[in-house]
């Protein structure tokens, strides 16, 4: 008896959620998971190909960061070092060599000794 | 790299097996593809073979999320999740266990993720924070009979009276007919624990729906 109430209740739910689904899923959802996949760039690539493309994905905005600042800093460095040609260093001054500058080290006329 | 070729391995040669099989026509006859075959060519990057796993599983996974949510606008996307999680996870299957407990064990994820975001967006009405979030929740019923609508529903809100692990029981065991056994496997936990769930859930349906007359009209129009 009340594995026959058990074996009813199955049956009704199963009814109930098939119905359920019928009216919750629209059409060819299959072909639609298909395509959604496709679409996702999951599907005809092997997994080593997916975890450069997630790399790549991820560093190209890193790269492009780190350098700008190198640029950055290159610049403020040949600023730097155009408007104080005077500074040099301690080895510099006790050899008494002139002022080397990144701004003369590219400096054609610049002779070195 | 290569975790990716230690799982890889056991199912490079289960291909080549089956490869052998076919050469000799006996895989034609067994009528059947093994999972692991059928993976490890979707990683390959075979679409009919991804096409043919969707085709496979998604009534199980269908039933399955539809158990759990019911009729709601938010099942076809859940569907969707479960497979597109699959491929993104088919790597991972070391074939232990079936394909289809593999994927049903996501359906069951995903579905109660979907709970749980339900649950939040409750919260945030009471609270006026989404007043028009749940607009698409409940789908129009079809064109099913009157009487058949009504049994659906008073159903389905005896099922959404159960705590959601024993809904899950009852979504595996009666409306997927899943064996006690294959249920334990999807959802790890013990044998016994299936048993009681499902006892409890049981118990406490037939109360609900004697309560308010459904079981005589089970009793009286069995489906």
């Amino acid at each position: 008896m009340k594995q026959k109430h058990e074996r009813d209740l199955s049956n009704a739910l199963r009814s109930m959620v098939e119905r359920e689904r019928d009216r919750a899923l629209g059409p060819m959802a299959a072909d639609r998971i298909v395509r959604a996949a496709r679409t996702h760039g999951l599907i005809g690539h092997e997994l080593p190909d997916l975890l450069v493309q997630g790399i790549i994905g991820w560093a190209r905005p890193v790269v492009a960061v780190c350098l700008t600042i190198l640029l950055l800093l290159v610049a403020y460095n040949v600023r730097l070092s155009t408007e104080l040609p005077g500074m040099d260093t301690p080895t510099a001054r006790v050899l008494g060599l002139p002022s080397v500058t990144v701004a003369l080290a590219f400096d054609p006329d610049f002779e070195d000794h | 790299m290569t975790g990716s070729v230690a799982i890889a391995s056991p199912v490079s040669s289960a291909l080549r097996a089956a490869r052998v099989l076919s050469g000799n026509g006996e895989a034609a006859r067994k009528g059947a593809v093994d999972d692991r075959v059928l993976v490890q060519q979707v990683l390959e990057g075979d679409e009919r073979a991804f096409k043919r796993i969707v085709e496979e599983h998604f009534d199980a996974v269908a039933r399955t999320v539809t158990g759990m949510l019911g009729a709601s606008a938010e099942v076809d996307d859940a569907v969707q999740d479960v497979f597109i999680k699959l491929h993104a996870n088919l790597a991972t299957f070391r074939g232990d266990a079936s394909l289809r407990t593999f994927v049903t064990r996501m359906a069951i994820n995903r579905s109660l993720d979907v709970l749980r975001q339900r649950k939040r967006r409750r919260w945030m009405q009471t609270w006026g924070l989404a007043s028009e979030l749940d607009a698409a929740g409940a789908t129009t019923p079809a064109t099913t009979g009157l009487e058949q609508q009504d049994l659906d529903e008073r159903l389905r809100e005896a099922l959404e009276t159960l705590p959601r692990k024993q809904r899950t029981v009852v979504v595996l065991r009666l409306i997927e007919g899943l064996s006690t056994e294959e249920t334990a496997r999807v959802l790890d936990i013990k044998y016994g624990t299936v048993l009681s769930r499902l006892k409890r859930a049981t118990d406490h349906l037939r109360e609900v729906l004697s309560a308010n007359g459904t079981l005589e009209m089970l009793e009286e129009n069995p489906t």
